[in-house]
């Protein structure tokens, strides 16, 4: 008999995820966010089709928890938008994974998206993917190891 | 597998093998997660799916883990604690690289004086095998440029530190028949066979084993290496008036005169010029329907 190398995932992978998330609403209250029963299962389905699509694997609860946690404060995220900015930013997580080269950690580009996402890209998820990204990536492949996790967009962003 | 499986009373039924692959899968699942968890430093929840694949390989390698199960692997596996298992592969990966150390000695110090780059090159590549090797993540990899082509080449699906291993004895064995012929003779042979025998990915065991063999055809002393062109049209005749099965096992015999000629002791070294022998015989049966038996043995 053969040994599969599946990269579905497993039921056991599926509810631990959604029990993750469960948990996270106890302290996303205090922000007014909070995901019901189907948004959580629609994340959870969207993370496994996202890592799909960027060809990657995972084997923990995901990195929903760790994008709660980082975006559940920011001042441009409320009920309304909340499940909406989740998918987009775990499908941008996985996207930024691979155009950084395996080079930055998972709380290194949470850290990076936070603070484009709050800063200059004022919530605008299109600024996030775009122009953000272009210029980290860039600097991570033209520097590698010297990189800076904060920095400028304007014009002379491009002496990097 | 490593041997170690259990004899089964009675044969698995379907729903039992099914039930235990299944639970295999889930432990190797979370044995994954947890050597990737290792891979990353922690540092990274996900992983491109090349880089899990390629991890996946290397833990199934040390466990001891092949492509098809048979139904005893498949009963151990599924009782099996996969840390202590992988504790137990690493401490038998550790003392191949002893055994990987000792062999690449002995293949340096028993090279035949022939020069040929790419068997240095290669030998030169092991050297730096122990450094580069990476078991503890991707141990079914050969961290060295093998480019010297073996005239029975180890299997790929050895994997790892056992293909290497596989590689360095069938190259010892070529050696220690290349070095029962003088240098000068053997380098003359070369000469003949492939003139740029030093810069050609050649194999050196081909040439010699197959003259030598014609040689003991002829009836000659095979340490010599020499062939006139009357005895190749002699070879040529004898051979020609046989039919194919009969000339196979003509040339086995003659492989088998070569061993009792040079008392070769080892079962291995015999049984490797007698698989070659047997795969000279669809080369002289192409050779002697084109014409001749030039391109076979030189004169």
């Amino acid at each position: 008999m053969d040994i599969n190398f599946s990269l579905e995932p497993l039921k056991a992978q599926v509810s631990q995820s959604i029990a993750a998330l469960e948990k996270c609403n106890d302290m996303t209250r205090r922000y007014g966010l909070e995901l019901s029963r189907t948004q959580i299962q629609n994340l959870v389905a969207h993370r496994f089709a996202a890592l799909k699509e960027n060809k990657r694997m995972e084997f923990g609860p995901g990195i929903l928890e760790k994008l709660i946690t980082a975006f559940c404060d920011s001042p441009y995220i409320d009920q309304e938008n909340y499940e909406a900015t989740l998918l987009e930013l775990q499908e941008l997580f996985y996207h930024f994974k691979n155009e950084a080269l395996e080079m930055l950690s998972d709380d290194e580009l949470i850290l990076s998206m936070q603070t484009g996402f709050n800063g200059p890209a004022q919530g605008s998820l299109e600024y996030l993917a775009g122009e953000w990204i272009e210029t980290l990536t860039r600097r991570m492949r033209s520097d590698g190891w010297g990189y800076e996790l904060t920095f400028d967009t304007e014009d002379d962003a491009d002496e990097w | 597998m490593n041997g170690d499986e259990r004899a089964l009373v009675r044969p698995l039924t379907e729903a039992e093998r099914e039930a235990r692959m299944e639970a295999i899968q889930l432990k190797l699942y979370a044995f994954l997660a947890k050597r990737s968890e290792r891979f990353t430093l922690n540092d990274s929840s996900s992983l491109p799916v090349e880089l899990a694949e390629e991890l996946f390989r290397g833990l199934c390698f040390v466990l001891g883990i092949g492509e098809t199960l048979p139904d005893e692997a498949i009963e151990t596996l599924a009782e099996a604690d996969f840390d202590a298992r992988f504790a137990m592969g690493v401490r038998r990966i550790k003392k191949q690289m002893a055994l990987v150390q000792k062999l690449w000695r002995t293949a340096v110090l028993s090279l035949p004086a022939i020069p040929n780059t790419s068997l240095t090159d290669t030998l030169a590549s092991i050297r730096a095998f122990q450094k580069r090797y990476d078991y503890l993540f991707f141990a079914h990899r050969v961290p060295a440029d093998i480019d010297y082509q073996l005239c029975h080449p180890a299997s790929e699906d050895l994997g790892g530190i056992d293909y290497l291993i596989a590689w360095l004895k069938n190259l010892l064995t070529e050696s220690a028949f290349i070095g029962r012929f003088p240098v000068k003779n053997a380098i003359a042979l070369l000469g003949k066979a492939s003139p740029d025998y030093i810069g050609l990915h050649i194999n050196l065991y081909e040439p010699i084993a197959a003259q030598a063999i014609g040689v003991t055809l002829a009836g000659g002393d095979a340490t010599t290496l020499s062939l006139s062109k009357d005895e190749v049209k002699r070879i040529e005749e004898t051979l020609n008036a046989l039919p194919p099965a009969m000339r196979k096992a003509r040339l086995t015999d003659a492989a088998q005169d070569l061993c009792r000629v040079f008392r070769m002791e080892s079962q291995t070294s015999r049984d490797y010029l007698i698989r070659f022998a047997e795969s000279l015989a669809p080369r002289i049966d192409a050779a002697l329907e084109g014409g001749g038996l030039s391109g076979v043995f030189w004169a």
